[in-house]
């Protein structure tokens, strides 16, 4: 079970219709969630994980476009769950702390639309993620949602190799250059006579 | 806490319409310059069915009015007999009834009938499980017995004793065996039968999924909205 695609893996992702759900291993305080984001439960990888989405199609929880984890990509995954109850909001609160910095694990399969098999090469693997601190929000009386993210564990490695083209990292690069303070500002020239 | 309740006795819809499921979770389309269109699904199905019920009134609307009240905007499900209309007849069956004897039923052995006048409804027979499988598969078997063997895409069937589920025929594979969907939802041991009426247990989608308009002379059409409810959820959360 390779996390990497192989060629095999993007000959098959070229079908004309594709079948897939994402995969979330979350280690909550109240012990290990493994979630999906389709309906009903089902076993991969010889784990069993629960489904979160309504049966209507519509979606209890939101999993926000997920971004392609390389160097210099802060990817992180937005996760809201709405729809919660009261004993989930508190828990919330209760263990927000606790749940800041745990292992959540991301991970992706490709499934057969008609048996709902699993594709020969089983779950890939995102990236190794840790979650945030959970966030509340209110909107009027009664949406209650709770948002929080999963960061890969190179999300602080955001930054640009050799620095931006930007007047500070250009002092950084060459102490004393100020040739960049100069770049896209508009000059206005007064030529005044004598 | 929630609890699984029969339809009323005489409640029938009308119309029913199986709408679009929860396939559609994050579904998608990319298309490319060329115009070739690859479309994204989630791999999870399940029935979500839309029923009309006729105009009514009197006992009939009593009963429809308080079994969409009993199921409280899903939080209760409700068992969902799958009479399919058009289902095979008997004699396909491979039952040989006479035509008043399907019409009017058959009485006990010593020719009575039930207190009160009806007869015992002639129904298609049950046929044996030939093969255990597992839940989620999609390949089951049946035993060569009235139509074990004479099934064919689109037929609807189900299996007892405890299994919620309805299942259509996609794939005949020869000598009973058949290709179905949606996938296992309960896994069949070599005790199992098949039936051809089905009973589903289903759950208003929602709040709203459900009418109840009263004329002044009788009650409206209604609708009503509702979603499958997994065999392992309802003894989960139904079960109460």
């Amino acid at each position: 079970m390779a996390n990497l695609f192989s060629a095999d893996d993007m000959a098959f992702q070229r079908r004309p219709h594709i079948a897939r759900a994402w995969f979330a291993d979350l280690d909550l305080p109240s012990g290990r969630w493994h979630l999906h984001n389709g309906v009903g439960r089902k076993t991969v990888g010889g784990v069993e994980w629960r489904g979160v989405s309504d049966p209507a199609g519509g979606q209890l929880v939101s999993i926000s476009a997920v971004e392609d984890p390389r160097f210099g990509q802060a990817a992180k995954i937005d996760i809201v769950i709405a729809g919660v109850n009261l004993d989930f909001l508190r828990s919330v609160k209760d263990q927000g702390r606790q749940i800041e910095g745990r292992l959540a694990d991301v991970y992706w399969c490709a499934f057969d639309q008609e048996t709902q098999e699993v594709w020969p090469s089983g779950l890939k693997k995102l990236f190794p993620g840790y979650l945030s601190s959970p966030k509340i929000r209110w909107s009027g009386i009664g949406v209650r949602t709770v948002a929080f993210t999963i960061e890969s564990l190179w999300h602080s490695q955001n930054f640009p190799f050799g620095g931006k083209w930007t007047p500070a990292d250009q002092q950084a690069r060459y102490s004393g250059d100020k040739g960049l303070e100069f770049v896209g500002v508009k000059v206005q020239e007064i030529i005044r006579g004598t | 806490m929630g609890r699984l309740i029969s339809m009323p006795n005489g409640l029938w819809p009308r119309s029913m319409e199986p709408l679009s499921g929860p396939r559609a979770v994050g579904g998608a389309a990319n298309t490319s310059i060329g115009n070739f269109m690859q479309t994204v699904a989630a791999p999870f199905g399940g029935w979500r069915w839309q029923f009309v019920f006729p105009v009514s009134k009197d006992a009939k609307f009593r009963r429809y009015r308080g079994w969409v009240t009993a199921l409280h905007g899903g939080a209760n499900a409700t068992r969902v007999p799958f009479g399919d209309p058009d289902m095979m007849t008997l004699l396909e069956a491979g039952m040989t009834v006479t035509q008043a004897q399907e019409r009017f039923g058959l009485p006990w052995s010593n020719g009575e009938t039930w207190s009160n006048g009806q007869n015992w409804r002639v129904t298609a027979p049950n046929v044996p499980v030939d093969a255990a499988a597992e839940r989620d598969a999609t390949i089951i078997r049946l035993a060569d017995a009235f139509w074990g063997h004479r099934l064919q895409m689109g037929d609807y069937l189900g299996f007892f004793p405890l299994h919620f589920g309805l299942y259509t025929v996609t794939e005949e594979r020869g000598d009973g065996e058949y290709r179905i969907w949606p996938p296992l939802r309960k896994a069949l041991t070599a005790g199992d039968f098949a039936t051809l009426y089905p009973t589903m247990a289903m759950r208003l989608e929602s709040e709203d999924a459900a009418s109840a308009a009263r004329g002044v002379a009788h009650a409206e059409e209604a609708s009503v909205t509702l979603v499958e409810v997994f065999d392992y959820d309802v003894r989960d959360y139904f079960a109460d």
